[in-house]
């Protein structure tokens, strides 16, 4: 068992590293990149100044990972530094010109210039397979004692302890890493929060432009709020401050009163948001969700398998087989429309905001109906398959009545199937989300993909298909253990790979 | 032989007289006549909910094909644009679904964004259809294959297919045929899986062994042994699969990722009319109303198809 487990996970992240990396070539290599300056404003600010726009273009360029790009300072710097004895200056001579070539060709660097200044500048095309090492490369951050090197501040401590701060309480605080605060607990989910790895999936352009991916999908939305916390110097102020995310402040752009407050250097620190993140966004309305498809489609199957035939069945079956057959977008606005004008409920998330329960109810009902209809089909079908099993029949010889038999015998075996599936539906919950979150204009992973799409935003649609395809390749892998808890007479290492998978 | 022959009376033709062929009593059977596809036709026609299903079908399909033949439609005519009598019409006897705020008539829209919805899915099950089933017919076959295919399978089937058409068809651009393109190069996957677990199940069943024992060749028995037995599966398929396509069709247009802006669809519709969901409802509302008739009755036509298909429902 342990050994097929290890394979698996294996396998599972095997799986996951060719779809992002597969997904990253097609979209790096088929996407013309001039492609994501479309809707730039910028662009059309800075049409006057030509030398300007080529830096604008070559930072953007540089940012997402298509080149490297040395600007007139940047390319003097390191000329310089690879022979120190050389100095070379803007100027456009002779000599200076030479050194840039050798330096260039030496690097493989193109040497360019500037249109208007003349002036030199630098570029080097990453090849695919390099820009993809750097996205595994840099994808996991771990912060260590010897993360921060600040040249104003030498003396900086070095170390990892348990103590009772006054602002966070008891926590793991490091000291010369890049977050205070290593490991916390505070009153929301899950409740233990570390700050030790951080995944970094590359930056945002041109929606969120220079934002980090992880900060735009995972970072809280909405407007600011203040609360009351004690510091370090015995106040006790209102602060807008996400304290658990102070990160070492380089001397350099310190700030006094926020250092003051806190008796360190670790006074750079996130806002305090109210809304939830993309990504709480997406999980709490799936969550719901999935609760609300099993608590409907369960008793509905039981239902119609011990009505088989009547009327209550066939009804059922046509309901579901035309529920199937409607498309999606067609069903979303049918039950939204019937929400808002029935129940007046916002048809739209943003209207109240989601503070408020009811901009919830709409879009976690309907996403949980669209799969409501699958459901019913696979329950029913599994039930009465058991109806025509030899413990039915034994037990029904034995005088159980029909109430005991399906609650006692047939609901228990008939649930196996059902909750190897329950992680399983996670992956249509994600394709459904895409188009709710849309409908709704929630602000969701569902809603960024087509919207990060429309606006090219490139590395967050790789960041969405990675985050995606994780979820979707550890619900079934959680599916095939959950089968094995439920019934032990299932042994995942004996079958072969095949069955696993099923 | 010879010898016995030639001391027996010699035979004329003139001995022997015509008789006329009696084709009734040399086609008489015990057993009643069956051909398979005359029995598929009888279950798919003894029902009157049937019939009227293929006939809504029918007429739909026919309305999409040939009526923008004659409308001319063309989603960037501008025409009445400055005509404001055209405008907003309610559904009446001159427009019958009623025109949209640039005074063009709905009802040539619906068809010929039908037209493009439908020729889109009926392409794509074409081509996943016959792939699948050409891949998964030797994939079930194949021990070697089959090891491959299955972690090729894995790895695809993990990731919902939406995600993979939207960030496909992004990836190649706008288009026709980019969009078919995108749904189908990983779409036939599915089809070929369903086909291998089919093929796997009758590959070793007693008659297939028995036939293998005669001397029959792998080809032959996959095409003529096993192939006949799945047709009700691949229908069944078949309608799954079509309305699924023309969802994802009206989802990427609604998104403005797959057609072309040129292009008319019903999802290019329902996105250009949502705004109008409380003001005009008719102009949302009628697109999605054809939608989804478009989409109810090629399934369930499909599934009808799929049952009679089944030689066990011909008793």
């Amino acid at each position: 068992m342990k050994k097929y487990l290890f394979f698996r996970v294996l396998r599972s992240i095997l799986s996951i590293f060719l779809v992002t990396t597969l997904t990253y070539i097609v979209i790096y290599s088929m996407i013309p990149r001039r492609d994501v300056f479309k809707s730039d404003l910028m662009i059309q600010k800075l049409a006057a100044t030509p030398d300007k726009l080529t830096d604008y273009k070559n930072n953007a360029f540089e940012k997402m990972n298509y080149l490297d790009y040395l600007d007139t300072k940047a390319l003097i710097k390191d000329v310089e530094k690879d022979n120190p004895k050389v100095t070379v200056t803007a100027a456009h001579t002779a000599s200076n010109k030479a050194q840039f070539e050798k330096w260039a060709k030496k690097n493989n660097f193109e040497l360019k210039r500037y249109k208007q200044s003349k002036d030199y500048y630098a570029i080097r095309e990453l090849p695919l397979w390099e820009r993809l090492g750097r996205f595994y490369g840099n994808m996991f951050q771990i912060d260590t004692p010897w993360a921060i090197h600040d040249k104003n501040n030498p003396h900086l401590a070095r170390y990892l302890k348990i103590e009772n701060d006054p602002t966070v309480g008891w926590a793991l605080v490091g000291s010369g890493t890049k977050y205070r605060y290593q490991i916390y607990f505070n009153g929301s989910f899950p409740f233990i929060h570390q700050n030790f790895i951080h995944l970094n999936l590359g930056t945002s352009y041109p929606t969120y432009a220079g934002e980090s991916v992880m900060d735009v999908i995972g970072g809280r939305q909405g407007p600011t709020v203040t609360v009351q916390k004690k510091f370090k110097n015995g106040q006790t102020l209102n602060t807008a401050s996400d304290v658990y995310t102070r990160q070492y402040q380089y001397r350099t752009s310190k700030s006094d009163t926020a250092s003051e407050q806190f008796g360190d250097d670790y006074s750079d620190t996130e806002q305090n948001l109210r809304d939830p993140s993309m990504i709480g966004t997406s999980f709490r309305a799936g969550l719901i969700a999935l609760v609300i498809s099993y608590v409907v489609s369960i008793p509905v199957a039981i239902l119609m398998a011990r009505k088989k035939g009547k009327w209550f069945d066939r009804g059922g079956t046509f309901v579901v087989t035309l529920l199937i057959a409607v498309p999606s977008l067609a069903f979303i606005y049918t039950f939204r429309y019937l929400g808002s004008a029935l129940f007046g409920l916002p048809d739209s998330f943003p209207t109240l905001g989601a503070s408020v329960a009811s901009s919830w109810v709409l879009p976690a009902v309907i996403l949980g109906l669209l799969q409501v209809s699958g459901l019913i089909i696979w329950f029913r079908r599994f039930m009465i398959d058991q109806q025509k099993s030899d413990y039915v029949k034994f037990a029904k010889a034995k005088g159980l009545n029909e109430g005991e038999i399906y609650s006692k015998h047939i609901f228990k075996n008939a649930s196996i199937p059902i909750v190897q599936g329950i992680p399983g539906s996670i992956i249509g919950l994600i394709g459904g989300a895409t188009m709710t979150e849309e409908v709704f204009a929630m602000p969701g992973m569902g809603k960024m993909l087509p919207d990060s799409i429309i606006a090219h935003n490139n590395s967050i649609v790789i960041a969405l298909v990675f985050i995606f395809t994780t979820v979707a390749v550890l619900s079934v892998l959680l599916g095939d253990l959950l089968m094995v808890i439920v019934d032990p007479r299932i042994k995942l290492s004996s079958s072969d790979s095949s069955k696993g998978e099923e | 032989m010879a010898e016995s022959t030639q001391n027996q009376p010699e035979i004329l033709d003139s001995d022997f007289t015509a008789v006329k062929i009696d084709e009734m009593a040399s086609e008489k059977l015990d057993t009643e006549k069956y051909s398979y596809w005359g029995s598929v036709g009888r279950a798919f026609f003894s029902s009157k909910m049937t019939i009227f299903l293929l006939f809504l079908m029918l007429a739909i399909l026919l309305m999409s094909f040939i009526q923008p033949l004659f409308s001319g439609y063309n989603l960037n005519d501008v025409a009445n644009i400055n005509d404001f009598g055209a405008r907003y019409n309610w559904p009446n006897a001159k427009y019958w679904f009623g025109t949209d705020g640039d005074g063009k008539s709905l009802f040539d829209a619906i068809w010929a964004g039908a037209k493009t919805s439908i020729s889109i899915s009926v392409i794509a099950t074409l081509i996943t259809t016959v792939i699948g089933v050409a891949v998964g017919a030797i994939w079930g076959t194949s021990k070697g294959i089959d090891r491959f295919m299955l972690e090729v399978y894995n790895v695809i089937s993990n990731v919902p297919q939406l995600l993979i058409i939207i960030v496909l068809s992004y990836s190649f651009g706008n288009g026709f045929w980019n969009l078919i393109f995108a749904m189908t190069v990983t779409g036939w996957l599915g089809t070929a899986y369903f086909i291998r677990v089919q093929v796997m199940i009758m590959r070793d069943r007693e008659y297939n062994i028995a036939s293998k024992t005669l001397g029959t060749g792998l080809g032959r028995m996959v095409i003529r042994n096993i192939m006949p037995y799945l047709t009700s599966v691949i229908v069944t398929q078949i309608s799954l699969s079509l309305p699924s396509f023309i969802s994802y069709e009206v989802f990427l247009s609604f998104l403005g990722v797959g057609l072309n802006a040129s292009v008319p669809s019903l999802g290019r519709l329902i996105q250009t009319y949502a705004p109008y969901i409380v003001s005009y409802p008719y102009l949302f509302w009628l697109p999605v109303l054809v939608l989804a008739l478009i989409a109810v009755s090629l399934y369930l036509v499909g599934q009808r198809l799929a049952d009679a298909s089944d030689p066990r429902t011909h008793m």
